[in-house]
């Protein structure tokens, strides 16, 4: 007791000496200490002035500085001045967007961001925003934890509409991610996720119904050539012409093209993860294949959007940030080919974005080709199956996008 | 709101300052208390009404006190008193630990009362404290009743330290609020330490943060001896620097409207023994529980089995002030264990030993005290402990904790120099020496000013720590 009084005593003694010692640090003028003390007050008070006055220009140049509405660097849209409501302001979202509204809209915001990551490299940091800052230029996505829930949902509807359409083969095609393939690109001992271990527990939920396509081996014996882009988290043509051989094999497609001509479009891309992480030091070419021998002749029609075009490729795209969007110009809820094929063939794929440069092998080979990305469509795929004559039906995802994927289940189920 | 964000910094903060400093004397605590209701209003639009309900409630009850005991009617103080303390413990213990109570219920006896647990009224824990050590204060008359709402708002809802501590006792402030002096000098202090306590919250605690995230994440099991003790390790720097940077930008905030707030750390992680640890760590929490629980229960001036109990009470109320869970309990209760056992067996063997020895021991006991702190329950604590001993880990060093390790070196090593007096005292001979050694220091005071506004900017990750206390 006695020494926790004595204790207290102290604190508040050394308080009131602190705030003595403010006071009269004028009085002290003269002793060897005084004139330390009032040099650091001294450089406190500029330091005050600087700090007050940084505030105030700050503030004012954001209250000058005209809105911006899409970062280029980032590759998405910065918030706006939030609308204030009573409603908005009860439940605090007023508040939130206001702070990102700040933050987003902040001077110099690319240059801010360029100073931190220059301070993250400094300090020896090899990640980024959940992007790895690979070996010889590469940025490789991390693979997010999967969603075992979910994923099992998502593949048991596939066994159920393989079930209820038993006469229509229905193929599975994962294609593992940069940070499986790539290991020797990755930074040195960055935890990887096993994806074939992924596969291998995803087909197991699926049982006997779903025809499976392995892509991982044939990726990893190529795994030294361009089959991943180096700035965005898609493979390359490349990459996907590996992918679409084998699965030509295991769907029996004949008279498989062997001989293509390679078009390179673009080769300045700097593609998502670039955005995502903020470096920007490498860049990327873009190929797009044609077939040798086959010509073949199609139209694209956009559903969705009612357009029609007689090219999958978006040569518009090229022009812009993103130039993976060559292909379709994006993702799209559906999207029908018709092409001059004569064998009756007709191919029901659903996709995420890896299947978008996948497309272009397929063309020759069937009379239809509906392509649907279950995140944005919601009709009944029943009925495209039974007026479309569906002949073959092929899951197209990469291992990431597929654990993580929350609409494939609702899209698939019955009616 | 919190400091750390560019809205706060660049918005706010010059908004209030201006008009701080604009308007008359008279005026300045009503500036205070209205830019506080705005900072609190901005995170918790609707539990402001709480918080102005207890200021109402306790200025009230303050003034019902005293009028009582000045009419030498000791009964009626004695009873408004216990109230005003029923009254507020009653609103921290319905918002804070109501869920928890019926979980426990629930589990322990065959009911099954359907709750919906309410998410916590960010600082309620921090305002409560302040407004207990108010009522006691003016019970016990060691404190002048405060008739002026306005000042009493203020104190209440002062937002320098009003989601984050530290915890000011109205007898510490009770003058400042009517006769604090605001001063160039003062304000120069007040940003040194806030530029300080924003270096330490973005640039070291958020950095060293996300390692800890990252080996949090990974499945007991998967993880090897050496992750599992640098994700521990991240994390002990990760809580001091963040919630002593939080401590330092609030008493930097009040130096610069003419407060002084107690230090609320000092250097905890010298330690060199728990006890010690304890009068480093938190100060302001420790001592008001000193205050206000311990010290009225007799403290150690009684036999030595109601000591222990005084112990055991105080740090079982400390661990569940920190969050409404077993672990956190469990987590009070261990240092409470270690406190008696330093006290009444260790305390001779302790000082016959070497200073490093009395370091690592320290450190060891505070790195396995956090490992109950951050899991999510006691269960998954003795997992995460096991895989520290070897036990169900995955080897002893693989190839993560290397990543781990490379990746962190250079910012480990900075942590520990900056959580050594050592280097502060290097700091401040700098401020205080010849011309050159000035212009390095405040070129540092610049370059984290700079360095945390591009991590602010880049906010993507900015996570605020104390939202359970």
């Amino acid at each position: 007791m006695e020494q926790e009084e004595k204790d207290r005593k102290k604190e508040q003694h050394n308080v009131r000496q602190d705030r003595k010692s403010v006071r009269t640090g004028s009085e002290t003028r003269n002793s060897g200490k005084g004139i330390r003390k009032r040099r650091q007050i001294q450089l406190r008070i500029r330091l005050a002035k600087i700090f007050v006055v940084v505030l105030g220009l700050v503030f004012l140049i954001n209250l000058i500085k005209r809105d911006e509405e899409f970062s280029e660097s980032e590759n998405r849209m910065l918030t706006g001045r939030p609308e204030m409501t009573w409603e908005s302001v009860k439940s605090g979202k007023y508040m939130s967007e206001f702070e990102s509204y700040v933050s987003d809209q902040f001077f110099m915001r690319n240059q801010w961001i360029t100073l931190k990551l220059y301070e993250d490299k400094l300090m020896g940091k090899k990640e980024s925003n959940g992007v790895y800052l690979g070996k010889k230029g590469y940025l490789i996505e991390k693979p997010d934890m999967p969603d075992w829930e979910n994923v099992e949902k998502n593949v048991k509807s596939i066994a159920a509409l393989a079930e209820r359409h038993s006469d229509i083969p229905v193929y599975m095609s994962l294609v593992p991610n940069a940070s499986h393939i790539l290991k020797d690109k990755m930074p040195y001992g960055a935890p990887v996720r096993n994806q074939d271990e992924d596969i291998a527990r995803i087909r197991h939920f699926g049982g006997n119904s779903i025809k499976n396509i392995d892509i991982s081996s044939v990726m990893k014996k190529h795994a030294q050539e361009e089959i991943y882009y180096k700035t965005d988290h898609h493979w390359t043509s490349l990459g996907a012409y590996y992918g679409f051989k084998e699965i030509a094999k295991e769907m029996n497609l004949e008279n498989v093209a062997l001989d293509y001509n390679v078009y390179t479009v673009a080769e300045d891309f700097q593609g998502t993860l670039a955005s995502k992480s903020g470096y920007h030091g490498s860049e990327d070419t873009v190929k797009i294949y044609e077939p040798k021998d086959v010509r073949t002749e199609y139209i694209v029609l956009y559903t969705e959007e009612g357009k029609k075009t007689t090219s999958i490729y978006d040569s518009a795209s090229l022009k812009k940030k993103d130039k993976y969007t060559v292909f379709f110009g994006g993702n799209h809820a559906r999207i029908d080919i018709s092409t001059t094929q004569k064998e009756r063939r007709n191919l029901l794929l659903f996709k995420d974005s890896y299947a978008n440069c996948m497309v272009q092998f397929l063309l020759p080979y069937y009379q239809n080709i509906i392509v649907i990305d279950p995140r944005y469509f919601y009709d009944s795929v029943d009925n495209i199956i039974e007026s479309c004559m569906i002949t073959d039906i092929l899951f197209l995802y990469n291992v990431n996008t597929f654990v993580t994927d929350n609409s494939i289940a609702d899209v698939l189920a019955e009616g | 709101m919190i400091f750390s964000s560019v809205f706060f910094l660049f918005v706010f903060l010059p908004i209030v300052l201006l008009a701080y400093f604009l308007v008359p004397k008279k005026f300045k605590n009503a500036v205070i208390l209205i830019a506080s209701l705005v900072f609190y209003a901005w995170g918790e639009p609707v539990y402001i009404v709480l918080m102005m309900f207890s200021i109402v409630y306790n200025y009230i009850s303050g003034i019902e006190i005293d009028y009582w005991k000045g009419k030498g009617r000791v009964r009626q103080a004695k009873v408004t008193f216990i109230l005003a303390v029923v009254v507020n413990l009653g609103m921290l213990g319905f918002f804070k630990y109501y869920g928890f109570l019926l979980e426990n219920i629930n589990h322990i006896l065959p009911v099954d009362i359907s709750y919906k647990a309410l998410p916590l009224p960010i600082g309620i824990s921090f305002y409560t404290f302040q407004t207990l050590s108010y009522v006691i204060d003016v019970y016990r008359g060691n404190v002048k009743v405060q008739k002026n709402l306005l000042h009493f708002g203020t104190y209440i809802s002062m937002f320098p330290q009003l989601i984050a501590g530290p915890i000011v006792r109205y007898a510490d402030v009770e003058e400042q609020l009517t006769k604090r002096k605001e001063s160039l000098a003062k304000f120069g202090d007040g940003t040194a330490w806030f530029l300080r306590g924003l270096g330490k919250k973005v640039l070291l605690a958020n950095n060293i943060g996300m390692t800890f995230d990252t080996i949090a994440a990974i499945p007991t099991g998967e993880a090897s001896v050496l992750t599992a003790w640098i994700g521990c390790a991240a994390y002990t720097f990760q809580i001091y620097f963040d919630f002593s940077g939080y401590s330092d930008m609030a008493i930097g905030l009040g130096k610069m409207f003419g407060f002084e707030f107690m230090k609320n750390f000092e250097y905890p992680y010298t330690a060199t023994s728990i006890t010690d640890f304890w009068r480093r760590w938190h100060i302001s929490l420790s001592s008001w529980f000193r205050e206000y629980v311990y010290i009225p229960l007799g403290g150690n001036r009684v036999s030595v089995p109601k000591h222990i109990r005084n112990i055991f009470v105080v740090w079982m109320l400390t661990g569940l002030w920190h969050g409404a869970a077993w672990n956190f309990v469990f987590w009070g209760l261990y240092y409470g264990i270690l406190l008696i056992v330093e006290k009444y067996l260790l305390k001779d063997i302790l000082a016959r030993l070497p200073a490093f020895v009395k370091h690592i021991y320290t450190m060891l006991l505070v790195m396995i005290g956090w490992v109950f702190f951050f899991s999510p329950d006691i269960g998954s604590a003795f997992g995460y402990l096991g895989t520290m001993l070897g036990i169900g880990a995955n080897g002893f060093m693989d190839s993560m904790a290397v990543y781990y390790l490379y990746n962190n070196l250079l910012m480990f090593i900075v942590l520990i120099i900056c959580s050594v007096p050592y280097t502060y005292k290097r700091f401040l001979r700098l401020e205080m020496g010849k011309k050159s050694y000035r212009s390095i220091a405040m070129i540092s005071y610049i370059l984290i000013f700079v360095l945390a506004t591009a991590c602010l900017v880049n906010a993507t990750y900015n996570p605020f720590l104390y939202f359970r206390f």
